[in-house]
């Protein structure tokens, strides 16, 4: 396996990862701008603007007849926060050329299809048109509607909120339904015109060829642009405020079952080595079938339907989640206090640590069986020096004192609970 | 052993080899892979409520209990399998559907160790009257949690109206009442006659020696007596129970199902047709289809259409869902679709597409361990290859659509609706 770097202009990466074992090709563009609260619900219905239609496809449906023909291509996008800075990607996943029926190259015209959505959509006099705006504001208004409908991760979307208070990182990433419905033609045209400009660009390739195609028509593109990107904001996290008293906040809603969100603080500041204890220290907390959370809280104890942790590496914080009845929600709050002291104490079994690094590097060692894991663990960080190989390397030099110290410095710093209305 | 082998010029070969005992199983090298993926399976599903036994008379038994085997499996005399499968890194799950129960796993280290940790706990039933009585609380728990689920609601709704006797259309992990009726001993009964080799297939592909497997899987047997188990066939008519069923749940916006019965001519749809309906669901509602465009433009729907086609043994759907204020308007339209299709024809150039892009898919298939192997699943369940579906599209036709179609009416259709509780 392996990767090569092409500086297409400055702040615009190509990442060519030469993976031989796939009949397919996946292209990703990925746009990496700093988090923002104000434009962050605008932003985020960009991408799905984008792939709808474009100069050449006038709508929804002539762009997928166009997918059909490239032999059933498949168009991507999704937006996140990696760290501090607000993500986008947009992508095609094509057959490889040697399995076209025809003689003709899809790799190449996807490369087109895919480039032509971002450089060139079905733009105006310096908007986009009312019609495709406002059946992508219906799509993400249902999915806002989605998000408040499954109380799972609306507890989560609310412990951010609460946990990171003014910091945009604690923002819903769609905004809200009255922010959606506020969004105008023009401030999308402005957005699209700032992520070409200023953002940071990774072109992401994983095939079997070299796709030069692929980056010389990014080229031709940003090199005519007059862009203006600063890599000021790229590598800087902001710490989170700490609390001398946890934050604990509940919620009543109409709901049958209770659900508990905590958030943690940990002492993880970018260092690699200490961001790979806190997973596997997150892993045999509240992680696989072996962690303290299944086996004690959920298991042993029967306090709850579901107790699990999850460590956020990018930004250094760790989330904790549980669905619980109303009378047993103290006492899983106190139990899974419990077990993260029992972990501070060293209480915890030698197998559970070998357990805990198999199952982690198992998974990162299969990620080059998947174009798709390749493409996100090579988008999600913006320091792609580390291959998902090395990191299973790291993950089994994780040793006992690395587990106890990612364990002493987390804190806890919000418990939200979102628990039923009382019967009237 | 008896060994075939299926190649394809582009996409590589796998084989499938029946052993001494009866047992099929189909091995796909990729060499260039770090994982594999490995599948342990039975023709034993939700369906299969009544059956035959080395010639004998009918069996019945309640409903849901293939789905109860497989919860049970996990728990062996040496412990739970979660655990022992913790020890190698590797990832394991097991599913039943309507027509067998799989148990999977993955793994990027110690193959070998994983599937002899698959092999045993499969062949090692472990059923005492206590741990039969606490699964039947979480079942039900289980059970209970679908009774809420809106997307599974509006198709067992679907399957209820449409189907007589068939027992497609019970709810796989089957109903509180039936799972209490439950015993160790039933379980031991199904699980004998289900469970034996000549019922079962392995499905591997990855980084493996298919010599090596072949050996290993051999060796790992333990010594079953042969028997032969025939499911019995449930009689149906193209006739349905009711058109129409509602039901109110916590929903944002109503959603709905638009089933049409069918007959399977032999019991069993054949691979080409399965095909060919397929193809006509994307010409009538896919994503590029003019009925999709209309409803859009109407308003009637703000996303896609999602279709499938249902079929197995003694059944076969064409069945259509999506989200909308106005469901029945809706199937008003697909109707009107259909009958506009088979008055004017097929669009040659979507027709053309959506065959291009058949292709394509099929070709995906194979950059992942578990496509492949969920698709060997079904060979050994259906029958069957791998390439069937390359090698074969180039035959259907427009007229083969245009048969499919016309089996779309409306005397054979449900509407399964699920509105949002007031």
């Amino acid at each position: 396996m392996s990767v090569k770097r092409i500086d297409i202009v400055d702040g615009v990466q190509g990442l060519y990862i030469e993976n031989k074992r796939f009949n397919t090709t996946l292209i990703t563009y990925n746009f990496y701008l700093p988090l923002n609260a104000e434009n962050m619900a605008t932003n985020s219905l960009l991408p799905f603007l984008l792939t709808s239609c474009s100069k050449q496809f006038s709508d929804y449906i002539e762009l997928n007849i166009g997918l059909l023909d490239l032999y059933g291509a498949d168009i991507s996008c999704s937006v996140s926060k990696c760290g501090d800075l607000f993500h986008m990607k947009i992508g095609v996943n094509v057959i490889n050329n040697n399995l076209a029926l025809y003689g003709d190259s899809p790799v190449s015209r996807a490369a087109e299809l895919v480039s032509g959505l971002i450089f060139a959509p079905a733009v105006s006099n310096g908007s986009f048109k009312a019609q495709d705006i406002e059946r992508e504001k219906r799509k993400t208004i249902e999915r806002i509607e989605g998000e408040i409908n499954n109380k799972k991760s609306f507890a989560r979307t609310r412990l951010f909120e609460e946990m990171f208070g003014t910091d945009p990182y604690g923002k819903f990433i769609y905004g809200s339904v009255q922010e959606v419905k506020e969004i105008t033609g023009e401030q999308l045209y402005n957005a699209w015109q700032e992520l070409l400009l200023t953002s940071f660009v990774r072109i992401i390739v994983v095939g079997s060829e070299e796709p030069t195609d692929v980056f010389s028509l990014a080229k031709e593109y940003f090199s005519s642009a007059n862009r203006n990107f600063s890599s000021d904001s790229l590598f800087s996290i902001k710490d989170i405020p700490e609390r001398d008293v946890p934050n604990d906040i509940t919620e009543r809603f109409a709901v049958t079952q209770g659900k508990l969100a905590l958030g943690f603080t940990s002492a993880v500041k970018g260092d690699l080595k200490e961001a790979t204890a806190l997973s596997v220290f997150s892993d045999i907390f509240g992680g696989g079938p072996y962690s303290k959370l299944f086996e004690n809280v959920r298991e042993k104890q029967s306090l709850c339907y579901y107790c699990s942790a999850t460590a956020r590496r990018a930004k250094g914080f760790l989330t904790v989640q549980s669905g619980v009845e109303e009378e047993n929600a103290q006492k899983t709050v106190d139990a899974i206090l419990k077990e993260l002291e029992d972990m501070k104490n060293g209480n915890f079994e030698d197998s559970v640590i070998v357990a805990s690094k198999k199952a982690i590097s198992d998974s990162l060692y299969g990620y080059y069986d998947s174009a798709t894991a390749i493409d996100i663990w090579y988008s999600r960080e913006i320091d792609d020096s580390i291959s998902p190989n090395q990191a299973a390397d790291i993950v089994m030099d994780v040793t006992r004192e690395d587990i106890i110290n990612a364990a002493k410095g987390i804190k806890l710093h919000t418990i939200y609970r979102l628990l039923p209305k009382e019967e009237k | 052993m008896q060994t075939q082998i299926f190649k394809n010029n582009l996409l590589g070969q796998y084989s499938k080899t029946v052993l001494e005992n009866g047992l099929s199983v189909y091995i796909m090298e990729k060499p260039g892979f770090d994982s594999v993926f490995a599948l342990y399976g039975t023709k034993y599903g939700s369906i299969n409520t009544k059956f035959s036994r080395n010639g004998g008379p009918d069996i019945e038994v309640p409903a849901g209990i293939a789905h109860f085997l497989e919860h049970k499996l996990f728990e062996s005399e040496e412990g739970d399998t979660f655990q022992r499968f913790a020890k190698t890194g590797a990832y394991c799950n097991a599913y039943t559907s309507f027509d067998k129960t799989c148990y999977i796993f993955s793994c990027t280290k110690s193959f070998p160790e994983n599937l002899d940790i698959l092999l045993d706990f499969v062949q090692s039933p472990y059923f005492t009257p206590e741990n039969v009585a606490k699964e039947q609380g979480i079942i039900a728990q289980e059970i209970k949690m679908y009774e809420d689920n809106p997307g599974w609601r509006v198709f067992f709704n679907l399957l209820r109206e449409m189907y007589e006797n068939h027992p497609v259309k019970i709810d796989i992990a089957g109903t509180v009442d039936s799972i209490a009726q439950i015993d160790d001993k039933l379980l031991y009964e199904c699980y004998n006659t289900f469970y034996n080799p000549t019922n079962m297939f392995v499905c591997i592909a990855g980084n493996i020696k298919t010599e090596d497997v072949l050996k290993q899987v051999n060796d790992g047997m333990k010594p079953r007596e042969k028997v032969t188990v025939k499911s019995a066939h449930f009689s149906e008519t193209k006739q349905v129970k009711n058109h129409f069923v509602e039901q109110a749940l916590e929903v944002a916006k109503p959603l709905f199902c638009l089933g049409f019965k069918d007959i399977p001519e032999a019991n069993r749809v054949s691979i080409k047709d399965r095909m060919v309906a397929g193809i006509t669901l994307d010409l009538l509602c896919g994503d590029c289809s003019k009925l999709y465009k209309r409803l859009l433009l109407e308003g009637l729907i703000d996303n896609e259409l999602s279709s499938e086609h249902f079929q197995g043994e003694g059944y076969s759907a064409f069945i259509i869902e999506g989200e909308s204020e106005n469901p029945k308007a809706v199937c008003a339209e697909i109707h009107k679709e259909i009958a506009s299709m088979l008055k004017n024809g097929i669009d040659t150039r979507l027709f053309e597409a959506i065959k291009k892009a058949a292709y394509g898919d099929a070709v995906k298939r194979f950059d992942s361990t578990e496509n492949i192997v969920t698709d060997m699943q079904d060979c050994a369940i259906s029958g069957g290859t791998l390439f069937d579906s390359i090698d074969m599209l180039s035959s259907i036709t427009k007229e083969d659509i245009l048969t499919c179609l016309a089996k779309l009416t409306e005397e054979c259709s449900v509407i399964s609706v699920i509105t949002p509780k007031q």
